[in-house]
């Protein structure tokens, strides 16, 4: 099955912060991006308001997961706080630039 | 023999069962394929979006209709037909609108229809420029 590769999409807690930096690695598509979905879910209910996603493994990214990346830093901003994507592999980047979300979702290369 | 190579249309069927784990099948070979046409970095990663994007379309309804894509190549490009069999179910009948900017951004031409009879699409990509 395809999902059984354990390296589809991983998703690990790098520090509390702040900011709470989580490293995102694999592939976000319809399959795995309710998975993130309900990681940062569960962060921001868990208090964080200053988040970074490290993107530096994400390998695929599709308009799933940029709606999930989206909807976290719509949340975070009307609570107060930010959400930061550190690192995007050049493919990720360009799909960040075409659909022009540079606002909402800052980068920041390390 | 490389798809690079192939004098005549070449053609490759995919079909996977309808569930969004199988969409990496997809993109998989879209790549493969491209790769092998000699695309380059940039164009093969914009092919793997577009197909994902589309055949995505494809994925939700009820019962277990295969989707069916086939890859064509086209002289240096990739002609690809995607279609589900089965009436669509409501609100599946268009790409979101983030995923229309990326899909029409990435291809050079694209299509989605949806009637009683199924759900199909049909992207094509340029190949390298000689």
């Amino acid at each position: 099955m395809p999902d059984s590769s354990p390296t589809r999409l991983t998703i690990s807690d790098d520090g509390p912060g702040p900011p709470a930096v989580v490293v995102v690695a694999g592939e976000l598509d319809p399959h795995t991006a309710p998975d993130l979905a309900a990681h940062l879910e569960a962060l921001v209910d868990g208090g964080a308001r200053s988040v970074e996603l490290d993107l530096g493994g994400l390998r695929f990214m599709d308009s799933s997961g940029l709606r999930v990346l989206l909807a976290a830093a719509e949340r975070l901003a009307g609570a107060g706080g930010s959400l930061v994507l550190r690192d995007p592999a050049p493919a990720v980047r360009r799909l960040l630039d075409i659909a022009g979300v540079g606002d909402a979702l800052p980068v920041r290369q390390t | 023999m490389t798809p690079a190579e192939q004098t005549g249309p070449a053609t490759v069927e995919v079909a996977i069962p309808p569930a969004s784990a199988f969409l990496r099948l997809l993109r998989l070979s879209a790549s493969s394929l491209a790769t092998d046409l000699d695309f380059d970095v940039e164009d093969v990663e914009d092919l793997r979006v577009a197909v994902d994007e589309l055949a995505a379309l494809l994925v939700p309804g009820p019962g277990d209709e295969p989707i069916r894509v086939r890859f064509t190549v086209e002289g240096p490009g990739l002609l690809i037909e995607g279609e589900r069999a089965g009436p669509p179910p409501a609100g599946a009948t268009a790409l979101h609108p983030i995923a229309r900017e990326l899909v029409a951004a990435f291809a050079d031409e694209h299509r989605y229809e949806a009637d009683d009879h199924g759900r199909r699409f049909l992207l094509r990509k340029a190949g390298p420029t000689p």
